[in-house]
Formats: structure tokens, C-alpha cells, sequence
């Protein structure tokens, strides 16, 4: 693979993001909002009883499902759904350059702008406005790493959901239906952590859980040492599953391609 | 040499139609009707090096379809195409380094960027060397006048300057074969002569094999020395521009009169007049009366205000050659 032509993809979709500064700031701004909300929530359930580990793990739980859910923010669904619905796919399968790697390495592009415009400055905010500790530069780098793996496990669901675009032609309500999903199952909503026996055994059967939740506990300190292979090794194993369903769904999308309006 | 070679080609689409109302709604979950279209039907092509083909039909005959398959963009449902050697959808990358493809009405520049930046993505695509690419874009803003935009971003651009970025675009890589799928929809006539001078030059100095689809006859009468005709999927012409345009000698003479009298002209190589009050429209055969002699007349005996001749479009041309049939000669 030419990883020259690639990366100049990731470049360009980076600039196209940047466009994008005001869209940055809302979404930031929403992050922020949610973050109030659910230290108000907390708080009040805090008053009321005891939480595992107080109030400040819950909101350092959170800060940290932040950052995961900014950093691997994806659209595919639209960015895929546009060009099915408008016939333009035909640009993107005339030029040398695989389908899938076109479209990770646009949205890796968008990822970076999104780690450095949002995700970054809510690590900011919490440990400013929240004394949310951050973890020391061994561990910081850990959570890069996991939630770079768990940029790519969202790639992968988001990129296998987008192939029904080619039956449905609908977009927007496939992103938000595995946004949903994914947000509830993965920890971005609420701590894993508290969730009884039972229950967390139906989530640690879910690849959802190595898409936020894994990265957190590096956050949090909660993962450490061994801990942390045990991780990163849960999200490898999700991601070669996920890249086989990926993978078989793009080639029986392909014998769908009608190719709008031509 | 032989570069493009398509060999019973076929593709076929299933249409699928629902019900009325909420019940065929609600049905079409479970079952649905289909009719098969066959979008390409039993299509033989030979194309070779440095040639222009126009490839015309109506809307909806296969050409865009048949282009999808020849870039390798579709698969085939059967028959085989071969393009510089290779299957183009099984190799569909090797392939599209040899090509470059425009889809008139799909832009593939980068819309929130500057021109600058589309093409700088392309050299790497398409693996352009540094001094190569700086050369071909001088070559190309001699003749395409990109730097007049070079710096705004592609939605600002106006569809003339967009098609002519497009066109730049697919000739970067110096392709072998350029497939350009209606670039000059829409276009006024000064770009349109640009675009065409542009296909012009390359054709001649790089013997790029072009493979046009228009609507326009003057692209295709001043390009094309070879045209393909599809109708419905098949095709029913293939072979020189001249002897098929020379076969309808039809053309039309459009005027408008002073007086609102109906019109009596008696000469032979009129087929038809239709007139409303001072509108008149004169169908005649420029084999046996030229258009200065009809004029001659008409002007002896009529005040004419002002007139125009019409040559026959493609769409009449290609409905004409399905109704009618081409006789063998």
C-alpha cells in the first residue's frame, strides 16, 4: 500500500475540518453542557446515597468518556450516504485508492482535527473546572493508544453500518441509531463500573465496551500494568472481528452499487 | 493497436416497484415486485490508441452505464472487457491509474477547498513527481486559464470553471484513456471551444484515447471522426461521423415573416412547412436545394425578419435511425 497517497487524504480531509471551526465550538460547547448536566445528576444521587468510589470517579469516569467520544467522533454514515444517494461513490471508485483506506484515512483526518479542537480542550476544562486528575505521561500515552484503537473500532462498526445505506438510502438515522447505541453500551453515558453482576456480563460481551469504557480505565488509573495489556488485547481481538464483518459487508454492499442516476 | 475492447457486454438492473398506498407499503417489506432492465445489452466496442469516439444515444440508452463498466466502477453481469490488457474491475486500481474519468454533473474536486488543494491531492493519487506536476498545470492553465481561480474554494467556482478544473483533473496523470461523460452540459460557447481545444491538444500531442458522451453535436462533429450510437441498451451505429450525418440530410430552416399570409413555395427538396401566422418552419433536403438557394427564393417574395437554420440534433438523429433502421449500403 502507498501510504503517501493516503496520508495526503488524511491532510486534506484534516483542512476540510478546519473549515469547520464553528462546528467545533457547538460541539464543544454540548460536551460542556452535558458535562454540567451530569455533575447536577450525580451530585443529586450523590446527596442521596453512596456511589462506588464518590462523586469525583464519576465525574473523572466521565470527563474521560468525553474525551474517547470526541476523539472518535465519526460520520461515515454521511460521508458514505452522500455519495451513494447523489451517484458521486463513482468519484471515489475511479481513483487508484481502495474504498475502505479512502475512507479511514478521511476520517482519521477529521479524528485529529477533532482530537486538537475538542477532545483536548475538554481534558483542559475538567482538570480546571472539575479537578479531574489526568494521568501521569506513562499512562496519558496508554490512553492515547487505546483510544486511537478505539478510534478505529468505531471506524469499523460505523463503516459496516454504512453499507446499509445502499438498501435504505437513508443516512442520517443510521449514525444516530448506532450513536445511540454505542453511547449507552460503551460508557460514554454512564460508568460501567456500577453496573450489577448480571448486567455487565451481557456489556463485557458487547465489542461496544472496548470502544470508550477501554480507554477510560487507562484514564482513571483504574487499568494499570498487566491491566492495561489485558486492554489493549480485548480491543485488538474486537478489532479483527469487526474488520472481518467490515470487510464481507463492503463486498455485498458492492454487488448493490446501482449507482444513482446514471 | 486495439486498448478498449468490450465483448458481449451485458448489465442488467433489477427495478423494483411497490403498491399503492399504505397496503403496498407495508407489502413491499415482505415482497417485492421487480422487473429486470437491461441497462447494456450485447454491447461489442474496439477502441484504439489516440482515437476520439463520441458515444451518443438518449438519456437512459447505457452510455453512462457502459463507461461505469469500461472504468471498472461496475461489474459487468456478463461478457468480458478488457482494457489496455486487464480486466478493469478486477484490477480496478492498476486500471484507474491509466485513466482518468469526468462525470459531468459529480464533481470530484474537494468542495470546501482551494483548486490548489484538489490538484495537490490528486498528484499524490495519481503518483505525479513534483516537477511533472508543475509543468502539466503551467501546460494546463495556458489553455484551461485555471490560475484565474486557483486560490477559491470549489464552491465558489462558477460550472465553467468547475468543468474546466475537472477536465485538468483527469488529464493530470498523463491517462491513456480519458473518459468524459458530458463535459459540456450547461456550458456557454466560449468554454465550450476551450474545452474542446483543451480535448484537442492532448488527443494530438499525448495521443490520449478520448471516449466523449454528449448531447452536442458540435462537440462531436468538431472532436469525434468515429461515433458509437446506443439506443436502449444496444448498439445501432458505429463507425464515421460524416456518413451518418451525411445520411440525414434534413435540415431545418426557421424564420419569422412580416406579412401572417400563408406561405407557397414550390421547389423541390422541401419536405414540409409548418407555419403560424409569421412563424415558419421549413424542413428541406440540403442535397438537393442548398440553404443559399432556398433563401434566395424566400427572400424574392417574403420580408423576412429574421431566420435561422437548424442542423439536426443528435436526439433526432438517433430517434431517426431506431425508427427507421440504417440501410445497408
Amino acid at each position: 500500500m502507498n501510504l503517501k497517497k493516503y496520508y495526503a487524504v488524511a491532510r486534506n480531509a484534516f483542512k476540510q475540518a478546519t473549515a469547520y471551526r464553528l462546528d467545533a465550538v457547538t460541539t464543544l460547547l454540548s460536551s460542556v453542557v452535558f458535562l454540567v448536566l451530569y455533575y447536577a445528576v450525580w451530585s443529586a444521587i450523590d446527596a442521596s446515597g453512596t456511589i462506588e468510589g464518590g462523586l469525583g470517579r464519576v465525574m473523572t469516569y466521565l470527563v474521560a468518556g468525553q474525551i474517547v467520544s470526541n476523539a472518535a467522533f465519526l460520520q461515515t454514515e454521511q460521508f458514505i450516504g452522500y455519495r451513494v444517494r447523489q451517484g458521486t461513490i463513482v468519484n471515489e471508485l475511479k481513483r487508484p485508492l481502495s474504498f475502505i483506506s479512502h475512507v479511514y484515512f478521511h476520517e482519521l483526518g477529521w479524528s485529529v482535527f477533532n482530537t486538537l479542537a475538542k477532545a483536548l480542550p475538554i481534558a483542559v476544562i475538567g482538570a480546571v473546572f472539575l479537578n479531574i486528575p489526568l494521568p501521569d505521561p506513562l499512562n496519558a500515552f496508554y490512553f492515547a493508544i487505546s483510544t486511537f484503537l478505539a478510534f478505529n473500532l468505531v471506524f469499523l462498526l460505523a463503516y459496516t453500518n454504512s453499507m446499509l445505506v445502499f438498501w435504505t438510502k437513508v443516512d442520517w438515522s443510521l449514525r444516530m441509531t448506532r450513536n445511540t447505541v454505542t453511547s449507552l453500551f460503551s460508557g460514554v453515558l454512564f460508568p460501567l463500573y456500577l453496573l450489577p453482576g448480571g448486567l455487565e456480563t451481557v456489556f463485557n460481551v458487547l465489542p461496544f465496551r472496548a470502544m470508550a469504557d477501554a480507554p477510560i480505565q487507562i484514564f482513571t488509573g483504574q487499568a494499570t500494568g498487566s491491566a492495561v495489556l489485558k486492554i489493549f488485547g480485548l480491543q485488538i481481538f474486537w478489532l479483527v472481528i469487526l474488520f472481518v464483518v467490515a470487510h464481507f459487508a463492503w463486498r455485498k454492499a458492492k454487488t448493490k452499487l446501482t449507482v444513482q442516476g446514471g | 493497436m486495439t486498448l478498449i475492447e468490450a465483448e458481449n457486454l451485458n448489465k442488467t438492473f433489477k427495478v423494483y416497484s411497490r403498491g399503492e398506498g399504505i397496503r403496498g407499503y407495508l407489502k413491499s417489506f415482505i415482497s417485492r415486485d421487480y422487473r429486470e432492465v437491461h441497462a447494456v445489452e450485447d454491447l461489442n466496442l474496439e477502441i484504439n490508441e489516440g482515437e476520439i469516439i463520441g458515444y451518443i444515444g438518449s438519456n437512459g440508452a447505457g452510455k453512462s452505464t457502459s463507461v461505469k463498466m469500461l472504468t471498472g466502477i461496475l461489474e459487468p453481469s456478463s461478457g468480458k472487457i478488457e482494457v489496455d490488457g486487464r480486466d478493469p474491475h478486477k484490477e480496478r486500481k492498476k486500471n484507474a491509474m491509466n485513466i482518468g474519468v469526468v462525470f459531468g454533473q459529480k464533481t470530484q474536486l474537494w468542495w470546501d477547498l482551494p483548486v490548489r488543494e484538489s490538484f495537490k491531492l490528486l498528484k499524490e493519487i495519481y503518483e505525479v513527481s513534483d516537477e511533472d506536476y508543475e509543468e502539466r498545470i503551467d501546460e494546463f492553465d495556458e489553455v484551461l486559464q485555471l490560475s484565474d481561480f486557483w486560490d477559491q474554494p470549489v464552491r465558489k467556482l462558477s460550472l465553467g470553471q468547475k468543468m474546466r478544473c475537472e477536465l485538468a483533473a483527469s488529464f493530470l496523470h498523463h491517462p491513456k484513456i480519458v473518459y468524459l461523460d458530458e463535459p459540456t452540459i450547461g456550458l456557454d460557447v466560449a468554454v465550450k471551444e476551450r474545452i474542446r481545444d483543451f480535448i484537442k491538444k492532448m488527443n494530438r500531442e499525448e495521443e490520449i484515447t478520448v471516449m466523449l458522451t454528449t448531447h452536442d453535436i458540435d462537440d462531436i462533429e468538431d472532436l469525434c471522426e468515429r461515433i458509437v450510437v446506443l439506443d436502449e441498451g444496444k448498439k445501432i451505429y458505429d463507425g464515421e461521423l460524416e456518413s451518418l450525418v451525411n445520411r440525414f440530410s434534413s435540415r431545418r430552416l426557421i424564420m419569422d415573416t412580416r406579412s401572417t399570409e400563408p406561405i407557397d413555395l414550390d421547389l423541390e427538396g422541401i419536405q414540409q412547412i409548418d407555419q403560424e401566422d409569421g412563424h415558419i418552419e421549413i424542413v428541406f433536403d440540403r442535397e438537393i436545394i442548398s440553404a443559399s438557394d432556398l433563401m434566395r427564393e424566400i427572400l424574392n417574395s417574403y420580408d423576412v425578419l429574421d431566420f435561422q437554420i437548424k442542423e439536426p440534433d443528435i436526439e433526432s438523429v438517433v430517434k431517426k435511425i431506431y425508427n427507421e433502421g440504417l440501410e445497408e449500403e
